[in-house]
């Protein structure tokens, strides 16, 4: 199986292992790696996962493929073989999807009247315009993000002309007021229960804010090891397992943190007065 | 994914005149393939920027399924690394007890068995030496023997039993760092992991 494994990785990099070095330093044909039919799977598949709609994904795919190809191949001869190379690949392709991702919906694309109106405008045209998110979605969020501190009426007043300013990308988008979200809406949750996630979601709004502040508060007092455990646990849903290993602990002592860090969470919104209802 | 919790916690903007972190560093911290300094160093840049912590988190979901795949083989390798180490126990305590007790005394820590990934190869290739002479190279191999779960305090010596020669196959078959150590010296040998099951 081990010889299995290995060939499986050669077949999905193609690549000549060098005698003289590490265990995964190899002598790549990056031509080779990126003409495989797994690689060009592997990169359609993930411009699919991160792109909204077909059209976006297609071109996504190929400009991840240029951004490969570019200047010899480059970013793929740089690799070092310190890592497997499938993850190398993986984080190649993760940020030529993101510089194109942004690309595509940097600040630029705002209209100018919403730019005047401040940050919080800003974020309420991206969520309602390019992620398709209800005003109501907006709202919260922007109340998260400590962006916007007024009442839910004052917010529907002063957004106005963010719902009336132009959105190529969803012509419809000012029909989408309060209510459900529509099509773009995040992935559903994974079975892994979120602790914090769920004590906002039985907050009223007001409490929300609050407690969302809180949570920033002491996130950023953690250290910088514990701070990214977090956010990866909590923010982004990776399992315990892929954490530890990232933070180099072991799954039974990352979990033994986690626990001692949702108990500073839960002091800290007790002493403010935040139960779970 | 906890959409509130993100929103509120997921770092936004770009940390001003600081480099991002390269593809190579964000592929070997998916995979704990960092010392601490650099875990500490990589973990305060993903704190304050959006761009590298997206991709870390996106390039950490890939690899965690890859790992996932691979659950399977580890999981066989470990069951026939108790049975070869149980097997070696039981040959030592009848063949060898006699020579033990009159020549050597009972190892006092119980020996551990890693799989050699390319930090730990890179230090057992720097240079040749049966018996490691550099304090340097001993406390960085204690680093890393507490890095990968061996509890080890400080180390006195480092002797290996045979001298390292990777392995020249084309396949590069898996291989194993078996380690004792007693009284603050260790003693280190390589060896192949023997083929996987083939039915697989």
């Amino acid at each position: 199986m081990i010889a299995v494994t290995r060939l499986s990785a050669a077949w999905f990099f193609p690549t000549t292992f060098s005698n003289d070095s590490g265990y995964y330093r190899a002598v790549m044909d990056p031509k080779e790696t990126l003409a495989s039919p797994d690689t060009l799977g592997r990169v359609e598949a993930l411009c699919r996962r991160r792109c909204r709609g077909e059209n976006e994904a297609d071109e996504c795919y190929l400009f991840v493929l240029e951004g490969l190809q570019a200047d010899d191949y480059a970013r793929l001869r740089k690799f070092e073989g310190k890592s497997r190379p499938a993850t190398y690949i993986h984080s190649c392709v993760h940020a030529l999807i993101s510089d194109f991702l942004r690309n595509r919906y940097g600040r630029k694309r705002i209209p100018g009247a919403v730019a005047g109106l401040g940050t919080w405008a800003e974020a309420v045209y991206e969520m309602i315009c390019w992620k398709k998110r209800s005003l109501e979605a907006a709202y919260d969020l922007v109340a998260l993000k400590g962006l916007f501190n007024g009442s839910i009426e004052e917010f529907y007043s002063r957004a106005e002309p963010v719902r009336k300013a132009p959105c190529p990308e969803n012509p419809n988008f000012i029909s989408m007021n309060g209510g459900e979200d529509g099509p773009g809406t995040e992935p559903a949750d994974t079975d892994r229960p979120n602790p914090l996630e769920s004590l906002l979601e039985k907050l009223d709004h007001q409490r929300r804010t609050r407690a969302a502040r809180i949570i920033r508060e002491v996130t950023d007092r953690l250290s910088e090891p514990d701070q990214l455990l977090v956010r990866l646990v909590f923010a982004s849903d990776h399992s315990v397992a892929a954490a530890a290993r990232a933070m180099g602990l072991d799954p039974r002592a990352a979990n033994k943190r986690l626990k001692k860090l949702l108990t500073r969470f839960r002091e800290k919104l007790l002493a403010e007065g935040i139960r779970e209802p | 994914m906890g959409s509130l919790i993100g929103h509120i916690l997921k770092p936004g903007g770009e940390p001003a005149g600081e480099p991002h972190l390269t593809d190579q560093d964000l592929a070997r911290l998916a995979e704990g393939r960092v010392s601490s300094g650099e875990r500490e160093a990589f973990s305060g840049h993903l704190n304050r920027c959006e761009r590298c912590y997206e991709i870390f988190s996106e390039t950490l979901a890939d690899a965690s399924e890859d790992a996932a795949a691979k659950v399977g083989v580890a999981g066989r390798l470990k069951a026939w690394q108790a049975a070869a180490a149980a097997s070696i126990l039981i040959a030592l305590l009848i063949g060898g007890g006699l020579y033990y007790r009159v020549y050597q005394p009972a190892p006092q820590m119980p020996t551990a068995s890693l799989a050699v990934d390319p930090e730990l190869k890179a230090l057992l290739l720097e240079n040749e030496d049966l018996n490691w002479r550099s304090k340097d190279r001993i406390a960085r191999l204690a680093g890393l023997l507490r890095q990968r779960g061996v509890r080890v305090k400080d180390l006195d010596k480092v002797v290996m039993v045979a001298a390292y020669q990777p392995s020249k196959s084309f396949i590069a078959p898996r291989e194993v760092l078996r380690l004792r150590i007693e009284n603050g010296v260790a003693y280190l040998e390589v060896i192949e992991a023997p083929p996987a099951d083939s039915k697989r």
